[in-house]
């Protein structure tokens, strides 16, 4: 009989995008009507479990050190390599140098992500300076959408951020936005205050890497 | 001292006016809540005079800024009874420019935090969907199987069907081209194709069609939509970008 674990990571990998506990719960449920038979096994399985056993698969592939962790990232579950190993498959994947963002565009970036929806004017006012041609920038590099527009007088569009913000900066959901600007603020404070409890946040800030541990950092959600 | 025309350097380095005052506040290790502010209106115009001299692009909002500097400046210079009824009685004249450079500041924090995080993500790969690489340096219609002129071909038809107009007749001009974004983002919400021709309504006037013509490739080329084709010369169909890169 197949453990849940297997069919979870089977899953995981064949998915070629982040997959939801919720979108792999229904997989399970489906099965186990249509199929029946010793899928029958998972007909009643919940969100926690399924939960539970991603958390023992991160841990153990943490350990086995195989090049490759699960992460949650963008609202899903999906295996992504290790950053270490990151020059070999630069060169079996032929990638070029990869192009970042701009300071200007990462803050303008930054606004829309905590302020969506928000109006060009808007942004600008926090700015200071025109946006027109970053905004075009981040909708091309589809960091950014359209996501309806103002009732005010010229009926502005309204921008907000796309599920591909989310796997580009590796979040996991809009909710991570959260812990960054405390995180930032922390980081001030720790340096005059000694024995911040908020300094070991941002110590782990920078590496924002789970998989070793398996548990979730400290204040996340 | 003329600079020669062809040479025209972006200061990125301040990118606008709040950019600059944040430089020289740090720079002087002034404390943003109580800004000295005629010595930094004279540093800022300074810095003004200097990007001039350069001949340096400058945008229009520094000069607004330092108009702002000196309108605070004069308020300051005022004794307190003399200063303009303001709805709170003791504010500060300079209280809402900090709360913008206390505002923006923040962002900058955060989009330190973002490079950061990008950077790391660089070195993290995944198997991948259809996955469209970020193509900064190409702006360009990103069209898959359809071409250009397949798009013109198509439009060239649905202009055809076009509602004949009458000599003499004038038109309120009522679509906008952002109308028509809306248009088709809102029908590709409840259907994930459309067919060209279905995005032209039966009595459609000339304008309407073109305003929605513009819109399809503004969207083409902004990576929200695509345009496919399943056969040669065939029928053109627009689609959503696909869930891996979209939002739900």
């Amino acid at each position: 009989m197949v453990e849940l674990k297997a069919v979870l990571g089977a899953l995981i990998f064949a998915a070629g995008r982040p997959l939801s506990i919720k979108e792999m719960r229904r997989c399970l449920v489906e099965v186990a009507e249509n199929a029946g038979g010793e899928t029958a096994a998972f007909k009643a399985v919940t969100e926690r479990d399924i939960a539970t056993v991603l958390e023992e698969l991160t841990v153990e592939l943490g350990r086995v050190g195989c090049g490759f962790a699960l992460r949650e990232v963008a609202g899903g579950f999906r295996f992504e390599s290790v950053p270490e190993c990151a020059p070999w498959m630069r060169h079996l994947l032929n990638c070029g140098k990869p192009s970042r963002l701009s300071r200007p565009a990462l803050e303008t970036l930054a606004i829309i992500a905590y302020r969506q929806p928000i109006t060009r004017a808007d942004i600008e006012a926090v700015r200071g300076v025109n946006v027109d041609h970053i905004i075009r920038l981040l909708m091309e590099m589809q960091l950014i959408k359209i996501v309806g527009r103002s009732d005010l007088p010229g009926r502005p569009f309204l921008y907000g951020t796309t599920r591909f913000f989310l796997e580009h900066f590796g979040l996991r959901d809009l909710k991570d936005l959260q812990e960054i600007e405390p995180a930032m603020l922390a980081r001030r404070e720790g340096m005059s205050r000694s024995g911040q409890c908020s300094t070991e946040t941002t110590t782990n800030a920078s590496t924002e890497e789970p998989a070793d541990s398996g548990q979730q950092e400290v204040g996340k959600p | 001292m003329p600079v020669r025309e062809d040479y025209k350097v972006r200061l990125d380095v301040f990118e606008g006016p709040l950019d600059l005052l944040l430089y020289l506040i740090k720079k002087d290790e002034v404390d943003i809540y109580n800004i000295p502010i005629e010595k930094i209106t004279a540093q800022y115009m300074e810095y003004l005079n200097l990007m001039r001299m350069l001949d340096l692009n400058i945008a229009g909002e520094f000069i607004v800024m330092a108009a702002t500097l000196m309108m605070i400046k004069s308020r300051m210079l005022l004794p307190v009874e003399e200063r303009p009824e303001l709805e709170d009685e003791e504010e500060d004249p300079r209280w809402d420019l900090v709360r913008q450079l206390i505002e923006y500041k923040k962002f900058k924090d955060i989009a330190t935090r973002l490079q950061e995080l990008e950077q790391y993500r660089e070195n993290i790969f995944a198997l991948a969907g259809p996955a469209i690489p970020p193509d900064a340096d190409e702006p360009g219609l990103a069209l898959q199987d359809v071409s250009i002129f397949d798009l013109i071909t198509a439009f060239n038809e649905a202009l055809k069907k076009a509602r004949p107009e009458q000599i003499g007749e004038i038109h309120a001009e009522r679509w906008t081209v952002a109308d028509k974004i809306e248009f088709i983002l809102g029908a590709l919400r409840n259907q994930s194709q459309l067919v060209f021709s279905a995005l032209f309504p039966a009595n459609a006037s000339r304008h309407e069609i073109i305003c929605t013509f513009l819109a399809l490739l503004e969207l083409i080329r902004l990576r929200q939509v695509m345009a496919v084709q399943r056969e040669r010369f065939g029928e053109i169909i627009i689609e959503a970008v696909p869930v891996s890169v979209a939002s739900v």
